[in-house]
């Protein structure tokens, strides 16, 4: 029924969006278009989100992600004002009787005005878009902030928003609004990025010289997006500049960047080379030497390029990629194991200008995330090897037709290949290999359709749907397993055959209403659906989970998320604040079941139990962003919970990530051209732990029995980081600047994980005693980072 | 080398670690009775009952000798006949230990009514202190391993060390689970660290596998960890391999899960008893024995 009953409604939606057209376009027949791309003056660069108004009518659009605006005018002279934060103004007025292609190149304002502040660009962003739950950054902004071992990241950055949270220690992971770690969407350059970390995330993969500009929509996720119940992280890289060569780069503690950029032919394309090593086993090396450890080596380093071509105002491709490995290895004796993980993704895009009023973009993309251990002791060796590979094709329409509605429409086709755990061996001449384990394959494929329609001057509705579908296909055989585990029966599905189909429809509505100048009130309903899931055994994400598809077992993953806002400006724009609350309801959750221990060669989803969740919060933003002092304090008031009938005796339990508390402060300030200073303050509540309650002796060893899930709290978290930048200033060739970090100031020792130590020998010793211990990996850190670009 | 890999590095790369003493409120639980039973063919049952104790904190010899459970009344049967145990105390470092089993194996085994025998289900029934448990438990068919060999050890500075190999033929069908203990020079059986398999990668082949040689887990890490996994030159090795059922199975593979479970990125592994209302195991054992001399 429902696959009649899907296409008959998206039709409904599409002739709804035609009908409004055909009104708003005939009630404004005396307007023209004015369009073109909007780019830094300095690089070249595209500029995100600037904002384009129609004085004095203060009718607006913002710059797409490729940096077009398309906007209607009336005829006769025309006042337009381009801005973006850290760029001056513009103003152009002119007459105009035709539609017109109008490109602007914007520059940059002197430093010293420049500030770390984290906003949509338009001053009043925030009180005039329908937007909730989105914050645009550019790395720019956040090269002063204190960070750990002196490394910049942006995943660090997004963790200090409103309803963002963090997970150990360090951790670049994030979890937003009450969601997983595998329900966040995370693109570079449009291509899916599946582990998003280093070292068990104490780094991002994002190399911060080479991202341009970083989008999260952690609710009113736009129609356009789909595949995740959570969030959506969008990070575009740098374009390269193409006016003149330039070099820049970093020297820090434990890793070292250097990025070149310049143009191929000039104005019309340009290139983007950036990498990254770490070298922290050779800093590591003296200290191991000779202990238990000796013969372990770590490092990980990051490659992205990119490359345009500007063909004409109308054609424009672009071409990057990212290639990141951790590399880990040990050797001692007669043993030997080496293990590497990584992505790699590609993305060739291309831009189609029909003409003013309709903007194409096109991608193919690959993506693929691979992880192995290659282990060998005397004659026995050892491979493991699991990992997830797409082919994804997307097109994405930007349509103008006339001054009330910008619509976005598309289409979007992933094929998934899944890699679990895949073991083989091998001894002496005996090889063997798994019987039960096998790829698995799968279609995903989604249309979409939105409109931001501006039904009065003061409200204004963002409406989109998207019809996501996800088909499993063979070659796969399918188990069937009794109470053991033990298979008891199977069957074969060829290649191409459709296994199990899924297909959901995804309503998106975003609303504004403006109360005055300063203020405005916003509403949101979004149902998103995720067809892939990576179930976590661990307390945090490690390069070893696996993603597996949906499949008759595995039923896609819903959420509906409902919020409200009330957002205000104040002192001209200069502050920006936002109340917002939020209720999400999370359908067909994952775990592993109770008692599970992982194995390899053994099919995820017979381990797994399933159950619900939900979240529902209250987040407070206050953003100052200009003048010498820049920053902003976020509050977030949460509660999450899961319940499953097969874990806690079916009770509701908090969720690992549940903190009833979270603050962030973030500050900057100018001293003068030259010093800088920053400061970042975090409060969370301790993260939710299962404790032991009761042991009992057994076979003479201790043996634990636990608590309530997550029923105990660790310690609260929260710690102080400065920072102070020197911007040497040696000539307007070579710029250079110093900056000095401390990374928990007051050396809070903070919990990172709790072993129970357990001394005595059963029946031998006269007192056996277990004592809890809490170990804090990051005491006070003092870095040091170098920075130059000529 | 035995500890989680992913432990190794993550350790010999964080170098600021720091770590303090915590205390958390005492958590209240429920009071339980444990069970550490077994009947392996041509056995008696035998049971050691205690109760669980708080976690955290100091427990004296006197604190676990009263966790042993004394006067408990213990039913087996094997479906036609029913023991009820009598509880024997080992007096022992000051505290009586109690071991349930039948007495009359002792005296005059021809007439013991239950003894293990091969594809038979066992039923437990305890009451001690108001708390009652109940289990059941099969001893399996039979799968011996075909033979047992030594390999000389590849790295050259331990030239005493040897290798414990084995052949072992799978039957066809899947679902088949084992656990084996050794001893050096007929001292005490001692478990694997890792003691059960099940023969979901191997089902149905011939295959050659190494053995770890068992530990004392009631001892030092360092006594553990030592040569680990190897016998000696002059050894004389006797292996015992039990074939047991699938909740026997599960409950050794969450145990030893649970007990080797430490360090970062460890989540609780909920040991999976077969004890209704319990926790511990009754554990059906279908033995066969190899021994092999080692010479100097």
């Amino acid at each position: 029924m429902r696959r009649i009953f899907a296409p008959h409604f998206m039709q409904k939606i599409v002739s709804l969006i035609s009908l409004s057209l055909i009104f708003s376009t005939t009630s404004f027949a005396q307007k023209v278009t004015i369009s073109g791309y909007v780019k830094d003056a300095t690089s070249g660069e595209s500029l995100i989100g600037a904002g384009v108004v129609a004085l004095p009518s203060s009718y607006g659009v913002y710059t797409n992600e490729y940096g077009f605006y398309s906007i209607i005018a009336e005829k006769g002279q025309i006042h337009l004002q381009f801005s973006y934060l850290g760029f001056q103004k513009i103003d152009t007025i002119f007459i105009i009787n035709e539609n017109k292609h109008l490109n602007i190149q914007m520059q940059p304002i002197a430093k010293q005005i420049k500030g770390v502040t984290i906003t949509a660009e338009k001053e009043d962003a925030n009180i005039r878009s329908t937007e909730m739950g989105k914050v645009e950054l550019t790395m720019e902004q956040i090269k002063t902030l204190p960070a750990i071992f002196g490394e910049v990241d942006v995943l660090k950055i997004i963790q200090l928003l409103p309803g963002v949270q963090s997970g150990n220690e360090g951790s670049a992971g994030f979890y937003v609004r009450g969601g997983g770690p595998d329900q966040n969407l995370i693109l570079l350059d449009e291509a899916t990025v599946y582990n998003s970390s280093h070292l068990f995330g104490f780094f991002s993969v994002f190399n911060p010289d080479a991202v341009h500009n970083a989008t999260i929509y952690k609710g009113g996720i736009p129609a356009s997006y789909g595949g995740r119940v959570s969030s959506v992280l969008d990070i575009q890289m740098k374009e390269g500049n193409n006016q003149s060569f330039h070099t820049s780069g970093g020297i820090g503690l434990i890793a070292s960047r250097a990025t070149v950029e310049g143009p191929i032919v000039k104005n019309k394309s340009s290139f983007m080379i950036s990498g990254r090593r770490t070298y922290i086993d050779v800093l590591a090396k003296p200290f191991i030497k000779n202990k238990q450890f000796s013969g372990t080596g770590y490092y990980f380093y990051d490659l992205n390029i990119k490359a345009n071509y500007i063909f004409s105002d109308k054609d424009r491709l672009f071409v990057s990629g990212y290639f990141g490995r951790d590399i880990f290895s040990f050797k001692k004796e007669d043993f030997k194991i080496n293990i590497p993980w990584g992505n790699a993704t590609a993305t060739l895009r291309w831009n189609h200008l029909f003409n003013s009023k309709l903007f194409l973009n096109t991608s193919a993309i690959y993506n693929a995330y691979n992880f192995k251990v290659a282990a060998e002791q005397n004659n026995f060796s050892i491979t493991l090897y699991s990992g997830i590979k797409d082919y994804n094709l997307k097109t994405d329409f930007d349509y103008y037709p006339n001054a009330l509605h910008e619509i976005h429409f598309g289409a979007n086709y992933i094929y998934h290949t899944f890699t679990p755990s895949t073991f083989s061996g091998k001894s002496g001449d005996t090889e063997f290999n798994p019987k039960l384990v096998k790829a698995q394959y799968a279609h995903e494929f989604a249309l979409y359709a939105l409109d931001k329609y501006t039904v009065t001057e003061k409200f204004e509705v963002n409406y989109g749907i998207r019809y996501s579908m996800f088909g499993q296909v063979g070659p796969y055989k399918k188990y069937l397993y009794d109470f053991r585990g033990v298979v008891t029966d199977s069957s074969m599905w060829s290649s191409g055959e459709l296994v199990k189909f899924y297909h959901r429809l995804e309503p998106r509505v975003q609303l504004r209403y403006t109360l005055n100048k300063y203020s405005s009130i916003k509403a949101s309903f979004n149902i998103n659906n995720q067809y892939i899931h990576l179930v976590a055994n661990n307390g945090t994400t490690l390069p070893t989970d696996i993603w597996v598809p949906s499949s008759d077992r595995v039923l896609p993953q819903t959420s509906y998320q409902y919020a409200i806002g009330y957002f205000k400006n104040f002192n001209n724009n200069k502050w920006e604040a936002s109340v917002e609350l939020y209720y999400k309801k999370l359908l067909h959750q994952i775990e592993y079941k109770e008692g599970y221990t992982p194995s390899a060669n053994e099919e995820l989803e017979k381990s797994f139990v399933f159950g619900t969740g939900d979240s529902k919060g209250l987040e407070l933003y206050l953003n100052k962003k200009s003048a010498k002092l820049t920053g902003w304090v976020s509050y977030t008031l949460s509660f999450t919970n899961r319940k499953f009938p097969d874990l806690n005796g079916g009770k509701e339990f908090p969720y690992r990530y549940d903190r009833r508390h979270v603050l962030s402060v973030v500050g900057n300030y100018q001293i003068n051209d030259r010093w800088t200073v920053g400061a970042v303050f975090v409060y969370n509540t301790g993260i939710a732990y299962t404790l032991p309650i009761a042991k009992y002796f057994f076979e003479g060893s201790v043996v634990t029995e636990y608590g309530p899930i997550n029923s105990f709290r660790l310690a609260a978290y929260h710690r102080l980081d400065i920072s102070v930048t020197y911007d040497v200033k040696r000539n307007k060739k070579f710029d250079d600047s110093w900056t000095f970090s401390i990374y928990n100031v007051y050396n809070r020792m903070n919990p990172f994980f709790i072993y129970n130590e357990v001394t005595g020998i059963f029946l031998q010793d006269p007192i056996i005693n277990i004592q809890a211990k809490q170990v804090t990996i990051f005491p006070i850190l003092p870095s040091i980072t170098w920075n130059f670009k000529f | 080398m035995r500890k989680n890999i992913l432990y190794v590095l993550f350790i010999s790369i964080v170098l600021a670690s720091c770590e303090k003493d915590v205390l958390f409120k005492e958590p209240k639980f429920d009071e339980k009775l444990v069970v550490e039973g077994h009947i392996e063919t041509g056995q008696p049952p035998y049971i050691i009952l205690t109760r669980n104790t708080k976690y955290y904190g100091q427990a004296s010899l006197n604190d676990i000798g009263n966790s042993f459970v004394h006067n408990a009344i213990i039913k087996v049967s094997n479906g036609i006949d029913t023991v009820t145990l009598t509880e024997m105390t080992i007096d022992t470092a000051g505290i009586t230990i109690g071991i349930y089993t039948d007495p009359t194996f002792f005296i005059n085994p021809s007439a013991t009514k239950i003894l293990g025998q091969s594809n038979t289900s066992y039923s437990l029934w305890i009451e001690a202190g108001g708390l009652k448990v109940s289990s059941v438990t099969t001893i399996p068919q039979s799968y011996p391993l075909d033979s047992i060999w030594y390999e000389e050890n590849v790295v050259s500075t331990k030239p005493n060390l040897v290798r414990l190999m084995c052949r072992y033929t799978d039957p066809p069908e899947l679902g088949q689970y084992a656990r084996y203990f050794t001893s050096r020079n007929n001292q005490a059986f001692l478990p694997g660290y890792s003691s059960v398999f099940e023969d979901n990668l191997i089902n149905g082949t011939t295959f050659d596998f190494p053995l770890d040689r068992g530990v004392n887990r009631n001892a030092s890490d360092s006594s553990i960890f030592k040569d680990y996994g190897y016998f000696y030159k002059g050894d004389t090795i006797t292996l015992k391999w039990c074939n047991i059922d699938y909740y026997t199975y599960k409950f050794y593979r969450t145990l030893e899960f649970e007990l080797n479970n430490d360090g970062p990125f460890s989540s609780p592994v909920m040991v999976q008893s077969n004890i209704k209302n319990g926790l511990g195991v009754w554990a059906g054992y279908n033995t066969s024995f190899k021994t092999l001399v080692i010479p100097h």
